[in-house]
């Protein structure tokens, strides 16, 4: 099928020649009128990987932190706690994928706070054998959505076999619930 | 593959959840020992009734009859199933119980777990706690028998 063009008759509005055209006249309030208000945003707060790629998914965190080389791996581990821990996780876990949830936790959950890495250790052997992610400012309540749902999350991401050595914590919730 | 009859039934802590919950609702853990010790009682009660449905499933753990299982592997499968809450609650009290004097304090499962005031996280075993360790029981008998 084919596709006619006539030129602008004179005096009609044309796209070809727009210096010469008179404006347009536009009311004052027209875009208020045809837009819907913007929502109030809050401010958004610095964060390592989720800012970069501007993603929700562990799956996609963690599929990005593969191309990343040991040492920065490492250093997104130290933001969240000690080198002596880190090390002590590297020989029970993936760390990618323990730097992966970390940040996906640290994402979700803003609000509860930056969460911390320590490890769990086993009583009788003095080994570690799971990693803990302790998050501040969160309850008895919440403790156990948030759990399920990381642990739901690092599933379908594919981190069935971390979920079983990553414990999650919530600070405020290790008193039980409310009085 | 060592055999033997079935051990999941012989091994289940349904009535004595129930005799410890009879005994804290009557009153009768009368100080930090009886506290302690049922403490430490639900945990391995939960943990060698999973170990026997392992066993009965077919798996095998360690010893001269491989009937011998990893607590570690009782608390990596809780986890695994989104139990963090219930199972982290019963085994840092037990923690406490089994091999630490003080209460509350620092356990060594965590010790290098900092709060942002740089303190350490520490753990207590209070009355209450006994009533809210025989609800997570029952959470995760209910997700062992899943």
């Amino acid at each position: 099928m084919g596709v006619s063009y006539s030129p602008a008759e004179p005096g009609r509005f044309d796209t070809t020649n727009l210096e010469d055209q008179p404006p347009v006249p536009v009311e004052p309030d027209l875009m208020d009128r045809l837009l819907p208000p913007l929502p109030e945003r809050a401010t958004p707060e610095p964060r390592l990987v989720s800012d970069v790629l501007r993603v929700t998914s562990l799956r996609v965190i963690y599929s990005r932190l593969s191309d990343l080389p040991r040492d920065a791996v490492l250093s997104i581990l130290h933001r969240y706690g000690p080198g002596e821990v880190v090390k002590r996780l590297e020989g029970v876990l993936d760390l990618r994928g323990l730097a992966a949830v970390l940040d996906f936790v640290e994402m979700i959950y803003a609000s509860y706070g930056r969460p911390r890495l320590a490890c769990l250790v086993d009583e009788e052997e003095g080994e570690p054998f799971a990693a803990v992610i302790l998050i501040p400012g969160c309850d008895w309540e919440a403790w156990d959505r948030v759990a399920r749902h990381v642990k739901a999350e690092m599933r379908r991401a594919g981190l069935g076999d971390l979920a079983s050595k990553v414990a999650i914590v919530c600070l405020e919730g290790l008193q039980g619930p409310p009085r | 593959m060592p055999g033997g009859p079935p051990r999941a039934a012989s091994l289940s802590p349904d009535r004595f959840l129930r005799f410890v919950k009879e005994l804290v609702r009557e009153g009768k853990i009368a100080d930090e020992v009886f506290a302690r010790r049922f403490m430490s009682a639900l945990f391995f009660a939960l943990f060698n009734y999973w170990a026997a449905r392992r066993w009965d499933s077919g798996s095998r753990g360690r010893g001269p009859r491989q009937d011998r299982f990893p607590y570690t592997l009782f608390v990596r499968d809780m986890l695994s199933r989104g139990l963090d809450r219930p199972i982290m609650f019963i085994y840092l009290r037990k923690t406490l119980a089994d091999h630490y004097v003080l209460n509350p304090t620092i356990v060594r499962v965590w010790e290098r777990a900092l709060l942002p005031s740089g303190e350490r996280v520490r753990v207590s075993l209070s009355p209450r706690d006994m009533q809210i360790a025989l609800e997570a029981a029952r959470e995760l008998l209910k997700g062992i028998e899943a």
